[in-house]
């Protein structure tokens, strides 16, 4: 008798759905990569280290006088085609990183 | 190992970041996750572990968003399913193929060495493998990239469609047409090949 296509499929796939497949150091390898707690605790201060460096350059050199400045100078000189395209291109740029790391959240986060 | 046991140990990684829950999770999952890999590269086992490992330290840094509402295996094959998406993609991209091709996945398999020389799968480390692995291997690069993943998620995994949906992000419709499509493919294929006496 001709075996329906659902007992084909069922033939073939029967012995993949059984298999399994050894250890043999696989976890192990997988520990040593992972990063350590005190990797971590390093990562995380060296960021603290280099906000904490970056807000003291932005209040020694004035930045916040530089950006209020920037702002001024933007509003009073009349848009040109140049301006409006940094401008378009600037605020793409901000969509775009938004975007990627909304996607990168999405991906972990749905189930 | 039960939902709750797993929970319970993915809260422990999250907050503690103790790495004895973590081996533990690994230790239970690893065989699911190796053999995702191992059919979706017709049996290269070096590039079935690299990616496996890829895709247990994925889920190390970010087993915080693991929420709880699937099973941690379903949460993990999401991530496997995202590493072979990304890897089959930059392989796509390097070779200058087309985005949407029917021999792509074929031809990549063959190009990744998935098969020796000889035409033999390498899966000597199966605990449990018989010469219809072979077979297997050969009738599912009949088929493309998406449904060959549809197919073993559904007929080798276990999943139902609406989980193989969530999995892969494809809507229900595409799933069930990558299903029956495939199923057909590989039904001709195997009768062709007199594996129906």
């Amino acid at each position: 008798m001709d075996m329906t296509d659902n007992e084909l499929l069922e033939k073939l796939f029967e012995p993949a759905r059984q298999m399994t497949v050894a250890d043999n150091g696989f976890t192990d390898r997988v520990m040593e990569q992972i990063p350590s707690h005190s990797t971590r605790t390093l990562s995380r201060l060296w960021t603290v280290f280099c906000v904490a460096v970056a807000a003291a350059l932005f209040i020694v050199f004035d930045g916040f006088q530089m950006v209020v400045h920037g702002l001024i100078m933007l509003i009073k000189t009349p848009p040109t085609n140049h301006s409006l395209m940094m401008f378009a291109v600037s605020v793409g740029i901000i969509w775009l990183l938004v975007g990627v790391e909304l996607v990168s959240r999405e991906r972990y986060r749905l189930i | 190992m039960g939902r709750i046991n797993d929970i319970s140990l993915a809260t422990q990684v999250a907050v503690f970041h103790n790495r004895r829950a973590f081996d533990q999770l690994v230790r239970e999952y690893q065989s699911p996750v190796r053999r995702f890999f191992l059919i979706q590269t017709a049996g290269n086992e070096a590039l079935s572990d690299d990616l496996a490992q890829d895709t247990f330290l994925k889920a190390y840094t970010h087993i915080a968003q693991y929420r709880g509402t699937s099973s941690f295996l379903t949460w993990l094959t999401r991530i496997a399913y995202n590493v072979w998406y990304d890897y089959t993609r930059k392989m796509k991209n390097e070779r200058g193929e087309p985005t949407v091709n029917g021999q792509r996945g074929s031809q990549m398999i063959n190009e990744n060495g998935g098969m020796k020389n000889d035409g033999t799968a390498d899966s000597s480390f199966l605990v449990s493998n018989s010469s219809l692995q072979l077979d297997l291997y050969t009738a599912l690069k009949e088929l493309k990239e998406e449904e060959r993943t549809c197919i073993t998620l559904q007929l080798i995994d276990g999943y139902d469609i609406a989980e193989i949906a969530r999995i892969t992000q494809m809507k229900e419709g595409t799933v069930k047409s990558h299903l029956s499509r495939g199923k057909e493919k590989l039904a001709n294929y195997l009768r062709q090949n007199g594996y129906d006496r």
